[in-house]
Formats: structure tokens, sequence, C-alpha cells
């Protein structure tokens, strides 16, 4: 097939795929669901190569072909999954599932200490001007040592907000909340505002293309 | 070979004992007091509008795999399903893993025959869609609006997609749940939502729903960590003043590789 036909063709099949997934955007209509379906269709036959060439490739076929044998045995295993659709054998693919559970869960917490540790120590700010910290850098150590602790103070469940300084100090958390999420909320959305722009200017080329 | 620093190996056993402790407690009888969260208490009242109306629950669990913030949305799931089976409510699961479907059919099960409702499990309301971001969110929205979805929850982990099909949960007019641990998602869920449980309000919700003492233990336990580390950043702040940030002990001892 001729490059330009194939571009055509790309271009076109890419125009009306947005104008169907976006027309949901008015009412669910026929031409949504269809490109609704096709989007999964392809997203599950995308998935099959991906799963072979970034992991069954490399990680069980290549080695078996090198002469570990012993990857031979992984496949069985893994089909221990397909036995939750006879009942009667249906308990076997828990045992792979309360494997993987034991594995995030251990995950977990080896990650405590690589993640949360280093937060910790990223809060041992400054808070008195020195010669390389100046008084503005004061300003928003203190904006944040106060962020960070009575947001601390809001997530507490089991402790009674009884006592007004911990009911206020739980409130300004809830307040200085709102006031990032606010923040993330304005950033993301001009993001999302610049994505939106490039797609209608992909359409309005579309008619340019095929002209040309 | 990477091992852990003297700050994992004294802190993490001790952090763990907290919660272990608690967790003892809660089993020997123990009331643990924990405080009510209004997102929460409106899972009856969310249900409850679906039921009214006659339409199916949805119950989004968001792109994770089998890791612990998915399967606290499954425990959720078996309350909701509870709640919806008593008045033969559906609850349609659409979710991104494969793996987790086994789960899910187990917890629905049960939860239909604690109410007497064994005949109107349906193991086809639990639907692996993609496993692609954005592939799943064209599938959820579909479900909304052909099924006329009376009410949404959307409980895990979110990405771009949560506002996709927060915003379609609107526009059929569902009464919509929902709660993440991730701060990048809770503004859009609480700009299209009816309630909202942020961020670490998320792990409690288990605990406040089923009361179990592992769990409200638990809880307790982890708000014990969460002022031990308090604690831990108010020395930080005070060794920064008098010996600087950089010969900071705690900070020395604390960092990867440290002590």
């Amino acid at each position: 097939m001729e490059l330009r036909t194939v571009e055509l063709l790309v271009t076109l099949t890419g125009a009306l795929a947005t104008i169907a997934i976006l027309s949901v955007v008015f009412k669910e209509n026929a031409l949504y669901r269809f490109f609704e379906h096709l989007f999964i269709g392809i997203a599950a036959g995308y998935g099959v190569v991906v799963t072979w060439n970034d992991a069954l490739g490399p990680n069980w076929y290549q080695p078996l072909r090198e002469g570990q044998w012993y990857w031979v045995f992984a496949p069985l295993l893994a089909l221990l999954f397909y036995s939750v659709f006879f009942p009667k054998y249906a308990w076997l693919s828990r045992f792979l599932i309360s494997v993987l559970f034991g594995l995030g869960a251990g995950q977990v917490f080896r990650g405590f200490s690589t993640q949360v540790f280093p937060q910790v120590t990223s809060s041992f700010v400054p808070l008195w001007p020195s010669a390389a910290v100046s008084w503005g850098q004061v300003f928003s150590n203190l904006v944040f040592v106060v962020t960070l602790v009575s947001v601390m103070a809001y997530f507490f469940f089991s402790f009674r907000h009884g006592h007004k300084a911990v009911a206020g100090t739980a409130q300004l958390g809830r307040w200085l909340l709102m006031i990032a999420f606010g923040a993330i909320f304005g950033s993301t959305v001009m993001g999302r505002f610049s994505l939106l722009i490039d797609r209608i200017q992909f359409l309005l080329d579309v008619p340019g293309l095929l002209f040309k | 070979m990477e091992t852990a620093n003297a700050a994992a190996r004294i802190l993490l056993p001790l952090l763990a004992l907290l919660v272990i402790l608690n967790i003892q407690r809660a089993k020997r009888g123990r009331e643990l007091f924990i405080r009510r969260l209004p997102g929460i208490d409106a899972i009856e009242e969310v249900v409850g509008r679906a039921v009214e109306l006659g339409r199916p629950v949805l119950f989004s669990i968001g792109l994770g795999g089998v890791d612990i913030t998915t399967l606290q949305a499954v425990s959720v799931i078996g309350h909701v399903t509870q709640l919806a089976a008593r008045f033969r409510t559906r609850v349609i699961v659409p979710t991104v893993s494969a793996m987790l479907i086994p789960v899910i059919e187990e917890v629905q099960r049960e939860a239909h025959v604690a109410v007497g409702a064994e005949e109107a499990f349906n193991a086809q309301d639990i639907r692996f869609l993609s496993d692609a971001q954005f592939a799943y969110a064209a599938g959820v929205v579909g479900l909304m609006h052909r099924e006329q979805v009376g009410a949404n929850f959307f409980f895990g982990t979110f990405a771009a997609e949560s506002l996709v099909m927060a915003e379609n949960g609107q526009a059929v007019g569902a009464v919509q749940i929902a709660a993440t641990p991730d701060s990048n998602q809770i503004p859009f869920f609480l700009a299209t939502c009816d309630y909202t449980i942020l961020g670490e309000e998320y792990y409690a919700t288990t605990a406040l729903l089923s009361r179990e003492p592992v769990l409200t233990g638990s809880l307790v336990g982890q708000d014990y960590v969460k002022l031990t580390l308090l604690v831990l950043i108010v020395l930080g702040l005070l060794l920064t003043l008098v010996q600087g940030e950089e010969a900071n002990l705690l900070a020395q001892f604390l960092k990867p590789g440290g002590a």
C-alpha cells in the first residue's frame, strides 16, 4: 500500500476514534460502544505481545533455549491459576495467590525503611537563619513544619480530638490539605487542557491532510 | 548484597512491636477508640440510594493488582455487597487484574451467603475489562452508561483515569463515594464525588467497617507508629537547630547505609 494511503488511513482512524470516544460526553451511543470494545480488544492483544517480549521471552523462553531445563516447570505452576474454573480444584489457585500476597507484604515492609526514613530526615529543616539559610527559607521551612505536624494530627484516628489544641491542629491540617489539593487540581487541569488542545489541533489538521 | 542499616534493624522491629501489641490488646477484648469518619458513615446511605432507585452499584478497585491498597478495597466490596444483596441489588466489579477475580468472587459469594441471598450471586458481575489504564476507563464508562448505575464506589489505586470515570458517574446521576491513598487523585474525587475518604483514612475504612480486633488493633498501632515518627521529626528539628543540618546525628543514623 502506498505510504500516503497508509498515513491517511491511520489519521482518519485516529480522528474517528477520538470523536467516537469523546461523543460519550453527550450520550452513550453505538459508535462509542464500538470503539470502546475495539480499544479494550487492542489493549488485550497489545498486552499479550508485551508479556511475551518483556517477560516470558527474555525471562523464560530464552533461558529454556539456553539449556536451563528446570524452567519447564514454571508454566505448570502458573497453570494452577486456571484451577479456578474447576470448583473441586479451585483451592490450588489460592496457593499462588497467597504467595503473591506474601511477596507484596514483604515488599511493603522493606519499602517502609527505604521510603519513610528518607522522608523523616528530609523534614529536619533549619528553623533559624544562618549564613547558608535566609529568612525567606526559614519562613518556607516553618510553613512546611506546621503543615506536616497539623496534617499528621488530622490523620490520628485513635486519639480523641477533644482537646481544643488537638482539634484546632487537626482542623488546620484539613484546611492545609484542601489548599494543597486545590493546587494539585489546578496544575493537573492545566496539563489536561494542553492534552485536549493537542487533540483538537490534530482534528483540525485532518481536512488539510485529506486535501493536500 | 543490599542489607538493612542500623536504623532499619532497630526501628522496624520496634514499630512492628507497637502494632503487634495493639493487636493483642484488641484481641483480649479491650475496647479501642477509633473516631468516626463521615465518608465511611456514608457508605450505607450511598448503597441505600442505589437500592431506592432500583439500579446496580458499580465498585471500581482502580489500577492496583495484588497489593495492600487493592486488598483493602476488596474487603470493602464484601461490606458493600452485603448491604446491597439484602435488597437483591447487584454490585458490578470491573477489574484490571485477572488474578483478583477468584478473590473478589469468593468475597462476593460469602457476602451473599451471609445475608441469605445465595441465589442473587452472579459471577458475571465481576468483569475483567483490560489491564491498560484508559481501555479500562473506557470500559467502566461504558458500563456506567449501559447499566445506568445508581451508585459508584472508587476504592483503590487510581491515576489519570479517575476524573474520566467519576465525571461520567456524575453524568449518569450516580451517588459517588471515593477513597484512595494517592494524594494526586484525591482533588479530582473531591470535585466529582459526593463523599471522599482522604489519604490515610482509606486504611481506617476496613477497621471501622468490620471492627475486627486485628484490624482495629493494627490501626491503633499505626497511630503509635505515626506518633513515634512525629517524635523523631521534632527531635531531628531540635538537633538541626543545635548541631546544624549537616552534623545532625539523627539524620546520619536514619540515612541509607548510616550508622
